[in-house]
């Protein structure tokens, strides 16, 4: 058993929260990684744009991929993992993208491209809160070019 | 709500979609529109695809056959297959020729070769000029778009010089310096029966440039003039055919190598073959990302009854030809005078199981992505 104490840094959330996590979990963001070359990072470092709520999802994530634990294995605990409702969905791929963890955000965006698959045009504006700029005629030649694609 | 996503994750969202889905959402609105038709994003969206068909270990292979009705009219059938020892049809793709009307359909369609998702396909009319000079256009079977070649342009040559017999092969490629799609035509004109004398010309197509180029003389290797040269086979930006030296016309031995066509550079090579395949018979193909020949095997000899299969793990790299056993692979086994489509598993050299249909004459197979490449095209027009 190692009695050697690992290092662990201070991660300061938007909802005022402080987590402690050892530095090898939370080095898989390059965010955070280069305010620890920077030496930035002595003192807590601040979130503002992560939630506590947030956090813990990505810590999660972090925590079991710094585990050495077989690619199958990883593969199957990450479809498990990604599970959650869209509005965490969304706030974890924010955070994914602000703290720079690759393998994080291309999970989750890969996620939200799963779950547009099957819808319509019209399900996606509202997703995504997009306004249709095409007039009824413009949309229409659109999509009588590509009519097969809507079969 | 998803709507405070920002540009830069909805791009990287997009980017993992499937084709058919890209293109239906092509109506959400004007930028998304222009976001997907872009240049670089068609580029992304194959690279992106690429990556994750290797890490899931999910790819596909283009098959086609020919199959002809009682009233002897032929019929073209294109399917997308998992490539996986079940083979499993993925899809059936719809018939390029959709837009031709019957007074302009062609007698015979060809396949020459398939890259990044586009299929070069040569179409011959029954003319009764000796010169077979074919059709050709791009398709791109998942977005239903076809890219017509302009005419291939002749050439002139001397009145007294006769064409006895002309071969022209084609092969088709990816030039990733220039992000252009290339076709090389590659004429040999064999003046008589007697004399081996041969004169030959090479013509490149270029997408981006949308003409015909005719190479000097100097460029094509004087060893390029002899019969036979099958579909080149296409890996690491060139085309690679097989040929043999013709310094003596009598000599019954022939010394086999390997000529390739850099489409970057537009440059023939060589590359040796290994000393083990010089005597035999052999067909060149693609292992994965490697060059591989595939000893053709006797069908007529029951002790012979295997295949060999010899891989360039170093491409360029002559002592790297390695050679692989154990695979199954899918091999045509001529029956009688038929075609087929087999598995076999060079190990047992049992065949494990035949594919497909009897009536059908399969004529082409390669690995096959879907991609976009032909949105952001000017001149592609739709087919059905």
């Amino acid at each position: 058993m190692s009695t050697e104490t690992k290092k662990k840094l201070v991660l300061h959330t938007s909802d005022n929260e402080t987590f402690e996590i050892e530095e090898a979990v939370v080095l898989q963001s390059q965010a955070i990684k280069h305010m620890v070359e920077d030496e930035c990072a002595d003192n807590a470092i601040p979130l503002p744009n992560v939630t506590s709520k947030t956090l813990s999802k990505v810590i999660e994530y972090c925590k079991k991929h710094a585990e050495d634990s077989g690619e199958e294995a990883l593969k199957a605990w990450d479809a498990d993992f990604i599970k959650f409702d869209t509005d965490t969905l969304y706030d974890v791929i924010m955070a994914a993208n602000y703290l720079n963890i690759k393998s994080l955000l291309d999970l989750t965006c890969q996620r939200v491209a799963d779950m547009c698959k099957g819808k319509t045009p019209e399900e996606i504006r509202r997703t995504f809160n997009i306004k249709n700029d095409f007039s009824p005629e413009e949309e229409e030649a659109v999509r009588r070019e590509n009519q097969w694609a809507f079969e | 709500m998803a709507g405070y996503l920002p540009e830069e994750i909805i791009e990287k969202v997009l980017l993992r979609l499937p084709v058919k889905t890209l293109i239906r959402f092509t109506t959400v609105c004007k930028s998304w529109l222009s976001k997907i038709k872009a240049s670089t994003f068609v580029q992304s969206h194959l690279c992106t695809t690429i990556d994750s068909n290797n890490q899931n270990d999910a790819h596909l292979l283009l098959l086609s056959a020919r199959s002809y009705s009682k009233e002897r009219n032929c019929y073209e059938h294109h399917w997308l297959h998992w490539d996986s020892p079940e083979f499993g049809e993925y899809s059936k793709l719809s018939n390029p020729l959709s837009f031709f009307t019957p007074k302009n359909k062609p007698q015979e369609l060809r396949v020459t070769g398939t890259c990044n998702g586009l299929v070069c396909l040569e179409s011959y009319y029954d003319n009764s000029c000796k010169e077979r000079s074919p059709a050709l256009m791009l398709w791109n079977p998942s977005i239903r778009k076809i890219v017509k070649l302009p005419r291939i342009p002749g050439w002139g040559h001397p009145n007294d010089y006769k064409v006895y017999r002309m071969y022209a092969p084609l092969g088709f490629g990816y030039d990733p310096h220039s992000n252009d799609y290339k076709v090389l035509r590659i004429v040999i004109l064999r003046s008589d029966r007697f004399s081996f004398r041969y004169s030959s010309v090479v013509q490149v197509y270029s997408l981006a440039r949308g003409s015909w180029r005719r190479l000097s003389a100097s460029v094509a290797p004087l060893d390029l003039q002899a019969s036979g040269i099958k579909r080149p086979a296409f890996i690491n930006g060139c085309l690679h055919m097989l040929k043999y030296r013709e310094d003596d016309m009598y000599c019954s031995t022939h010394d086999w190598f390997i000529a390739y066509f850099n489409l970057a550079t537009e440059v023939f090579g060589e590359i040796m073959i290994p000393e083990a395949l010089q005597k035999r018979r052999c067909s060149i193909s693609r292992y994965g990302d490697s060059l591989a020949l595939i000893k053709d095997y006797d069908t007529r000899d029951p002790d012979n009854r295997g295949c060999e299969i010899w891989v360039m793990k170093e491409y360029g790299v002559a002592e790297s030809w390695t050679y692989l056993c154990g695979e199954v692979v899918l091999k045509e086994e001529k029956d009688g005078g038929q075609s087929r489509m087999v598995l076999f598993d060079p190990k047992s050299g049992n065949q494990a199981k035949v594919i497909g249909s009897e009536d059908h004459v399969y004529c082409f197979m390669d690995s096959f992505v879907e991609s976009l490449v032909l949105l952001d095209h000017a001149n592609a027009i739709s087919t059905k």
